[in-house]
């Protein structure tokens, strides 16, 4: 098995990197650093664009229907018309609204989702930044998007959008004490909150995955958080905040154009947040899923680890879409029952008992 | 969750069947009052809640397990999609088996309907659409000269079909219907007048 070095962050090669630096060797670091950021963007401004035609699409077979099929190649190209086409639209504000935290407030679920991008680990260098307190800065990063969301729904001057801006703030912070302590149980496991070394300590076969290294524990750990960053991600069953039949678009309801869109934008980019830390914490991040055949395993690790990375994000992003297309919308009191009645003990729980495993040493 | 709550204020409320409204003193069991603290110390134990929460747990889970099965036995079938590509697939589409289109009389390879001018359809019709206008046969016999038929009033309700005692009429299959000009929707429906 070929270890990978876990000390060792530099030098990171790169064909385009090595360039810059080979020509402009007094200003690589700064024009490395624009490039990279400028991928990050560009990753950013793409991903919403495909992950919502891929719930256009999934949420139609989910329904038995077709979905999108007239722009494009079975439609791909609808959601960048659709985008398109909010660009267009006239960007209106409602009267006595407050201007300023209006349209601050848009820009910070959006501009969470891309910081906390600049930290996921893509590949075994293919990371902007590589915080030692990884964990607690994806914690703290967060919270920009529950602010956001209050501040939209505050500024709107409307009732609709004020409650489910209240709720939203409710729901988020309940939930994401949950996703914390799942978060710290896997630093407690890894000895690392680093998110690079979080992957590094799953080397090996796929049954090294944190999700199964810990008998049991790391399926029931992964299952909890999957519910609560679905309730984080405010996305259905837990989409109260939103919920369109009661609270005619919630905190979104007086946002149009290019502001909603940001909104828009936000949630999926997060929800690609969200999937990849599942991945990373839990299923080997950018490893290939080695099965401990030696032929096999060297085709998988041939692949390059960002295709295993986005390839298992993907899978837990349909996880996510599973989840929205069936099950129906929980009430205010049952959601919060599940997280302080619900989660919360069972959170304890598990990190009780996941400290009686770590001591006798019944990890695989 | 709620009842947890009432048990811990009173609990003897909960051993009491809801439907029932007899008073205490019919139950013999609450006038012992140490059959109803133990009661009252299994219900709060922690291995009872333990339980109760495991319990939850599972069949929430058993619930929302089969619900994913569900949906997504839709989702690898494709086979079960209905939707239509409506004007790319004009050619091949079918109308199903019990669209209502517009009346349509029913002829044979002879041109021969079985309609015979009774005129019931035009008393079935709600809304005044059918007329059916007779005429002598060169025997002097009633037959059917003109069925007329105005799709602009008819609601597609189908009391023309159940009331025709021949069955010479029925709801046509084509669904594009839609014409510029409002006397394009009246039909006559006989192609020969008589009948058969």
């Amino acid at each position: 098995m070929n270890q990978l070095p876990t000390d060792t962050n530099y030098p990171v090669h790169n064909i385009v990197g090595d360039l810059v630096r080979h020509h402009f060797p007094g200003v690589a670091g700064y024009v490395n650093g624009f490039l990279t950021l400028a991928s990050l963007l560009l990753l950013v401004a793409l991903l919403p664009v495909f992950l919502i035609w891929l719930e256009r699409k999934v949420a139609a077979h989910f329904q038995a229907r077709l979905g999108p099929m007239r722009v494009g190649y079975h439609g791909l190209l609808q959601s960048t018309a659709d985008g398109l086409k909010l660009l267009f639209k006239e960007v209106l504000m409602p009267k006595g609204a407050d201007r300023f935290v209006f349209f601050l407030a848009p820009i910070l679920p959006a501009s969470a989702a891309f910081l906390v991008m600049t930290i996921l680990p893509f590949d075994h260098h293919l990371q902007v930044a590589d915080p030692a307190g990884g964990v607690i800065y994806v914690l703290g990063i967060s919270g920009l998007s529950t602010l956001g969301i209050l501040m939209a729904g505050w500024a709107s001057n409307n009732k609709y959008s004020l409650l489910g801006a209240m709720r939203s703030g409710a729901q988020m912070i309940s939930f994401e004490i949950s996703l914390a302590l799942i978060m710290l149980l896997i630093v407690m496991v890894t000895g690392t909150s680093s998110l690079r070394g979080i992957v590094l300590s799953q080397q090996g076969t796929i049954l090294d995955w944190w999700i199964f290294k810990l008998p049991v524990l790391g399926l029931v750990a992964f299952m909890m958080y999957m519910i609560s960053s679905t309730a984080e991600l405010n996305r259905a069953p837990f989409d109260i905040s939103e919920a369109e039949s009661e609270l005619t678009g919630g905190f979104a309801t007086e946002y149009s154009g290019i502001s909603f869109s940001m909104f828009f934008f936000a949630e999926f980019v997060n929800m690609f947040v969200s999937a990849g830390l599942a991945a990373t914490f839990f299923l080997g991040g950018f490893l290939a899923p080695q099965i401990g055949i030696g032929l096999i395993d060297m085709v998988l690790n041939f692949i390059p680890g960002f295709v295993w990375f986005f390839c298992k994000t993907v899978l837990v992003i349909f996880l996510y879409m599973w989840f929205r297309w069936t099950f129906p919308r929980l009430r205010i009191d049952q959601l919060m029952d599940l997280e302080w009645k619900m989660l919360l003990p069972a959170n304890l729980v598990l990190l009780m008992v996941t400290g009686v495993f770590l001591a006798v040493g019944w990890i695989l | 969750m709620i009842q947890t709550r009432q048990d811990e204020h009173n609990p003897a409320e909960l051993d009491k069947p809801p439907y029932s409204s007899k008073s205490y003193s019919g139950d013999s069991r609450h006038l012992r009052l140490g059959a109803d603290d133990s009661d009252r110390g299994a219900k709060n134990s922690v291995i009872y809640s333990c339980g109760r929460y495991l319990q939850k747990v599972a069949t929430g889970l058993n619930s929302l397990f089969s619900g994913m099965g569900v949906t997504i036995r839709y989702f690898v079938n494709p086979g079960r999609i209905i939707t239509q590509q409506y004007p790319e697939n004009r050619e091949s589409l079918r109308m199903m088996e019990r669209f209502r289109g517009h009346v349509v009389m029913i002829h044979d390879e002879n041109d021969h309907h079985r309609c015979t001018g009774c005129g019931i359809c035009e008393k079935a019709c709600p809304n005044g659409t059918i007329s059916v206008l007779t005429t002598k046969d060169r025997a002097g016999r009633k037959v059917l000269g003109r069925y007329i038929y105005r799709f602009s009033q008819c609601t597609l309700c189908n009391l023309c079909i159940e009331s025709c005692p021949f069955g010479a009429i029925t709801m046509g299959r084509d669904f594009e219907l839609a014409v510029y000009d409002r006397q394009l929707l009246t039909f006559i429906l006989n192609k020969t007048q008589g009948g058969i």
